[in-house]
């Protein structure tokens, strides 16, 4: 950031697990850094005022990106670019099996969409961040001349220091709201639910929140599935999380009631089964004639349109459900197929990457449904 | 590692590629279009330095002209030109600008001999690349054609030879609510998920020579679950077949079945970090036995004492296996005043028995054996924890992992870490 950090005011409504000084790089007061090391990069998420939030999952890193002159200069909005995957892997000097995206995201200033890679395969992979606008132009950020600040997630302790230690983590959703960076991740090891969150503007003060969540499926049995995708809500002004799960279904849980990881484990209240062998990829909220829908992207069941105004009223499910899907009602939108990524683009398109990674991913504006 | 191993090779090789073109002489222009233009490939120097490309046979007085223009000013591309691939006409004709194929990133340079191209990102080992100038675009102009030649970095392997060295849990009978299992292989591999290449088989009949693939046994996704150094991949049956009642394992139940055997099969077509396939395919064989639902019970654990002033392995033996991955990062063993006896972990009896060999020798006292909250056994069950939580009637969940076991629960960053004491040269 240009702007020099200041210390986040602390909200209260969060009192959880603080983690050990393992927090911030930058110091309260302290004028941010030029040049991220970026070792990964995705998922991402804009904030206020263009700062792109990016997840560097290898560094176990959440960065604050000022995009800078870097931000303007295109067209606005975003233009259909079909196989993008081939052109930025023509771009960056390979193929497009050597492509990995991770995310798409918006920048609601300009309407140019980002999308972040990794280019190469294996651990010699290496993250590249290019932008998309309004004339379909490609062009690749430096982001080695961006300003940042960045703060580190947790690590898990390690026993020894002698034993090997393989365990890597996937940070699978970053979003911003109400003055909170929040992530959720998985791990290649241990098999827990955590979100984590902390204040932005970062502070060495502040090494984040993270509390582990119950998937709570029907009362009696509890796991600790992780979250898989999840947006910042509001119900009755109340800060809510809506999250889902890899195995099932569309949770929400009231940020206030979040409690540390020492002692009860936190349980969020089941709304909707959406169907198995599927996960969720994102969601996006929209009003359309003065109704409001969740739109997810799932893997294999598509993208879905879910009517918000239950989410308030909704009863938990609290039994084994008998039938593929239960909860709040959703409809199916068959037209947008194989999409892998999707962000709100503006009031009434959203942008999505559709296909599939053999034969390249095309980048589409897509009518709200 | 593979660009850096590319220029390491190229190295030893001298310098790969010379000269493609001579410049017609059209007769009109300055005495510098007789000159030869000139592109190689130049190998990397250094992991600071890779491969560049290099055009030479400019005279002074066009590098001149050059040498003001920015290092990514969009004008380079329509005088030097770099695109992926080496075969049909791209990058010949008259005109080499314009977007397709596009030009491949990087920054211009130019020198006392040469216009320099360092690609953004290290050119792939054994990828083609088309190099084309055009004189024609020089600040003062050259009457001649383009100079157009195909150029790559020797490939850094070409006979697979990564193979799968283990697969865990190693047991030959695991529990049916297996939740994850760790596939190891002998080099890196690629960033690609495992599903493609991965079926879980069940095996019947006389002989076992009836097949059946068990579908949608493992987790639907495509997270990176490789190690950091890309030589593990952890596969996740998944989660909502495995829970018991859900209604994926209702529809589907769980996809191993105590009694029956299975393989686990790898195909060779997986690719390791070289875009080589594995040498040879791979089938671990393995018995489901009945499910493990329930907690680690921390007084289950037998630890077998060294004496003092010994360097011999302590031993601590569970009545099940644990995770393999885990284990190796939260056991351990602190002395007197917390200080951590620092040693040589080990694993043995199929993850069952943990050992640490100290770098010092053992002293007569009391010990602690520290367990963090997130060792876990390979059905996902924890120290006072199982996977499956049962909370009647919707109660709020209780906090079951007080003790109740002969470990302490401890606070240390805000979570519970259990400590198991036992002495060393005490009765």
């Amino acid at each position: 950031m240009r702007r020099s950090v200041k210390v986040a005011a602390v909200l209260a409504f969060l009192a959880l697990t603080v983690y050990g000084p393992t927090a911030s790089t930058v110091t309260p007061g302290a004028a941010a850094a030029a040049g991220p090391q970026l070792q990964s990069i995705g998922p991402l998420a804009f904030g206020p005022d263009g700062v792109m939030y990016a997840a560097d999952s290898l560094a176990g890193k959440i960065y604050a990106l000022d995009l800078g002159a870097q931000a303007n200069g295109g067209a606005p909005g975003t233009a259909n670019v079909a196989n993008i995957t081939q052109k930025i892997a023509a771009m960056l000097g390979t193929d497009s099996l050597q492509v990995s995206v991770t995310d798409l995201a918006v920048d609601a200033r300009t309407h140019n969409s980002f999308v972040s890679i990794m280019r190469g395969q294996g651990p010699a992979a290496r993250p590249a961040l290019l932008r998309v606008d309004g004339a379909g132009k490609i062009t690749t950020i430096d982001t080695s001349a961006l300003q940042f600040t960045s703060v580190d997630l947790p690590n898990l302790p390690a026993g020894s220091s002698e034993g090997r230690n393989q365990r890597a983590q996937a940070i699978t959703q970053v979003k911003y709201a109400n003055g909170r960076v929040w992530a959720s991740g998985l791990s290649n090891e241990e098999f827990a639910s955590k979100l984590w969150s902390v204040a932005y503007p970062f502070s060495k003060a502040d090494a984040g929140t993270s509390v582990e969540i119950y998937h709570g499926n029907h009362q009696q049995l509890e796991t600790r599935a992780p979250m898989y995708a999840f947006i910042p809500y509001t119900i009755g002004n109340e800060p809510y999380v809506i999250g889902a799960y890899l195995c099932t279904p569309l949770v929400k849980f009231p940020v206030a009631a979040l409690k540390p990881t020492s002692g009860k484990p936190y349980r969020g209240t089941t709304i909707g089964e959406f169907g198995a062998g599927s996960r969720p990829i994102d969601m996006i909220l929209y009003k359309k004639n003065g109704r409001e829908f969740l739109l997810m992207a799932n893997t294999t069941r598509g993208v879905m349109k879910i009517p918000t105004e239950g989410f308030a009223t909704a009863a938990p499910i609290t039994m084994p459900v008998t039938s593929e899907t239960g909860g709040v009602p959703f409809e199916k939108v068959p037209s947008m197929a194989r999409v892998q990524q999707l962000d709100l683009l503006d009031a009434t398109h959203s942008v999505v990457l559709a296909g599939s990674n053999a034969t390249g991913l095309d980048l589409q504006a897509v009518e709200l449904p | 590692m593979r660009q850096r191993n590319g220029g390491a090779g190229t190295r030893g090789r001298g310098i790969l590629l010379l000269l493609v073109f001579s410049a017609v002489c059209c007769g009109r222009g300055p005495d510098s279009s007789t000159r030869l233009l000139t592109i190689t490939l130049q190998p990397a120097a250094s992991r600071a330095l890779p491969a560049y490309v290099a055009v030479s046979g400019l005279d002074a007085a066009e590098l001149s002209s050059l040498r003001t223009r920015a290092a990514t000013d969009a004008e380079w591309p329509s005088l030097l030109k770099v695109t992926v691939g080496g075969d049909g006409a791209e990058g010949a004709g008259n005109n080499i600008a314009g977007d397709s194929p596009p030009a491949v990133e990087g920054r211009y340079a130019v020198t006392g001999t040469a216009i320099m191209f360092t690609p953004l990102f290290p050119f792939d080992p054994g990828r083609p690349y088309r190099v084309a100038f055009d004189p024609s675009r020089l600040p003062h102009p050259r009457h001649a054609a383009i100079v157009s030649e195909v150029v790559r970095l020797p490939p850094v392997a070409t006979e697979p030879t990564t193979v799968v060295t283990a697969v865990y849990p190693s047991a030959g009978v695991v529990p049916e609510n297996l939740l994850r299992i760790y596939i190891e292989f002998s080099a890196p591999m690629g960033s690609g998920a495992g599903l493609d290449f991965v079926k879980l088989v069940e095996v019947s009949g006389p002989g076992g020579r009836t097949e059946r693939v068990e579908k949608g046994a493992f987790l639907p996704i495509e997270a990176n679950f490789w190690s950091p150094d890309h030589t593990r991949y952890t596969l996740f049956f998944d989660p909502g077949r495995v829970k018991d009642g859900i209604f994926p394992n209702r529809q589907s139940g769980r996809p191993l079945h105590a009694g029956r055997q299975y393989v686990l099969d790898i195909a060779p077509a997986w690719t390791d970090a070289n875009g080589l396939p594995l040498l040879a395919g791979y089938r671990h064989a393995f018995l489901a036995g009945p499910a493990v639902d329930k907690a680690i019970v921390l007084s289950d654990w037998t630890i077998a004492r060294p004496a003092p002033g010994t360097r011999d392995r302590l031993a601590v033996r569970f009545p099940r296996p644990l995770d393999h991955g885990i284990l190796a990062r939260a056991l351990g063993v602190e002395a007197a005043g917390g200080r951590r006896v620092d040693g040589e972990i080990g694993l043995e009896s199929r993850d069952s028995v943990w050992t640490l060999t100290p770098v010092a020798p053992w002293q007569t006292g009391e010990y602690n054996l520290v367990a963090q909250p997130f060792l876990e056994d390979p059905q996902g069950n924890q120290i006072g924890r199982a996977f499956e939580a049962f909370a009647p009637g919707g109660d709020d969940l209780k906090s079951d992992r007080a003790p109740g076991s002969r470990g302490t629960p401890g606070n240390a960053g805000n979570d519970i870490v259990f400590r198991v004491p036992f002495t060393i040269g005490a009765p």
